[in-house]
């Protein structure tokens, strides 16, 4: 089964905690929210925590969904209207709690929000976002950093460290990746 | 009385008569390239333009929302010194010429098949041709069911029957997950080689089976001097098409691995799309794919070159 884990793409760890195969893994509600739906034992029995703190202290990934207006948008104004619309306390509400906490809101307004009452087991994505940062953080968002997340450049480095490759060569061969995603820019 | 042939030629017009809309659409140059002319508008379109803005893509360092800068061959340069490039061109090259040999053992043995008479042979030829109608969407589906990692079929089976232990990493360990696509690909495009290739079989006269059997050739040999003979043209342009189209090959890969484990099953198809798309970096992706151009112009020239001379 170890050796299944390298070759995983998004929706395995939910299938292997659904089938019994492991019993903890890093994600989002969506892993709760099918148990309840489809497997309520395993619902009964499942939790969520915070990640753990290491030296460094504690960490957790953020994937920021936003959006934006393209400079050459045909109606910019019409686009902002509706952006604003959009993010008015009464269709963000609405959104948040139709989401079963797999998104979480920005705002510290919404510290206190409905949303997180149904359902406690929730609680710790409010948490996580004090400790959540970006990909490649304390390093800025770039051109460079998208590339290399979707190039995945760590996330291989671990997976090579895993499957036996020598630790030393994996960090070679990741950092040369990045020194050369970087310098390109 | 001497009797003349009907011929086709019609009177000369009038002297002084202008020539009709109807007369100069009726002119083989004009007439021929009447009827190409939506075909050929369809291939400017759609594959043409692309093709062209594509390689002026790969020449500009462009990313999403952003205009271009024109940086001639950089991203070639910065390809060419990517370890990674190179082992998605290993992947890609040993992906090909696998499934490729494969495919076309195998579609030339169910061609030889399908070509015999025999009960059900009807049946037995739809069913043969099933992974190729098939969407390929769904039967992605279907092999991510039989090499899932929880719940792979194969797996259960054998451990079931006892014959082994635990599961194989069919998609996890780099070796099998390239194994596993080829099979797939392998599973899906036998059956366009065995389809053309009967059709190339069924032009071959039962006569020259014949004469060779009363010169005593045995059923090797008249496979060997009368069957490969007079299919070697449709073999060389099937398994042309074969091979671009593999070249190409994305969404089986991207579904069933994601090029991964650690880009063990990157092909430039996948690997492009990766940069281009989820990186935005359109110049580099656009390289990327860029890059099967030279191989497969080489094979397709040299390809063409050996049916002319045939």
């Amino acid at each position: 089964m170890f050796e299944d884990v390298l070759g995983w793409t998004d929706v395995n760890n939910n299938k292997a905690f659904l089938g019994e195969q492991i019993s903890c893994t890093n994600n989002a509600s969506s892993i709760l929210v099918v148990a309840k739906r489809d497997f309520p034992e395993i619902a009964k029995v499942t939790d969520h925590g915070l990640n753990p703190q290491g030296p460094k202290g504690r960490f957790h990934i953020i994937n920021a969904v936003s959006h934006a207006i393209v400079n050459h948008a045909p109606d910019p104004a019409a686009a902002k209207a509706f952006l604003r619309w959009l993010y008015d306390d009464k269709q963000m509400s609405r959104w948040l709690a139709s989401g079963d906490a797999y998104y979480a809101p920005f705002l510290h307004g919404y510290d206190n929000h409905p949303m997180w009452n149904p359902e406690p087991r929730y609680l710790p994505y409010k948490e996580s976002l004090k400790t959540a940062r970006l990909h490649g953080w304390p390093g800025p968002a770039s051109h460079a950093l998208s590339e290399s997340v979707a190039k995945y450049v760590l996330v291989d480095m671990f997976a090579k460290a895993c499957r036996g490759d020598s630790t030393k060569d994996v960090i070679a061969s990741a950092a040369a990746q990045l020194k050369q995603i970087y310098k390109a820019k | 009385m001497a009797v003349r042939p009907a011929t086709l030629a019609r009177p000369a017009p009038l002297a002084g008569r202008r020539s009709t809309l109807r007369g100069v659409l009726e002119r083989e140059g004009v007439f021929s390239w009447l009827m190409l002319g939506p075909g050929v508008l369809f291939l400017l379109a759609f594959v043409a333009y692309p093709f062209f803005y594509g390689i002026f893509l790969s020449l500009e360092d462009r990313r999403v929302a952003s205009p271009g800068i024109f940086v001639g061959l950089a991203n070639f340069a910065t390809l060419a010194h990517d370890a990674v490039f190179w082992q998605v061109t290993r992947n890609t090259f040993v992906y090909v010429a696998i499934t490729t040999v494969l495919k076309l053992t195998g579609g030339l043995g169910m061609a030889l098949v399908m070509n015999q008479a025999f009960r059900g042979r009807n049946l037995a030829r739809a069913f043969l041709l099933l992974p190729f109608i098939v969407p390929t969407a769904l039967s992605t589906i279907a092999w991510m069911w039989i090499l899932d990692p929880t719940f792979s079929v194969v797996n259960w089976l054998l451990v079931r029957a006892g014959v082994i232990a635990s599961g194989y990493s069919f998609l996890g360990n780099a070796t099998l997950a390239m194994g596993s696509l080829i099979v797939v690909n392998t599973w899906r495009g036998m059956p366009f080689y065995g389809i053309t290739l009967l059709a190339g079989l069924q032009t071959i006269s039962s006569d020259l089976y014949e004469a060779a059997a009363i010169d005593g050739a045995t059923s090797v040999q008249r496979f060997r001097y009368v069957t490969l003979p007079v299919i070697k043209p449709v073999l060389i342009i099937v398994t042309m098409f074969s091979v671009i189209f593999t070249f190409g090959d994305f969404q089986l890969i991207y579904a069933l691995t994601h090029g991964g484990p650690a880009n063990a099953t990157h092909v430039f198809s996948t690997w492009a799309f990766d940069i281009g798309m989820l990186a935005g970096q359109l110049g580099m992706g656009a390289a990327v794919a860029l890059a099967i151009l030279p191989a497969l112009a080489v094979l397709i020239v040299g390809l063409t070159f050996y049916l002319r001379r045939e």
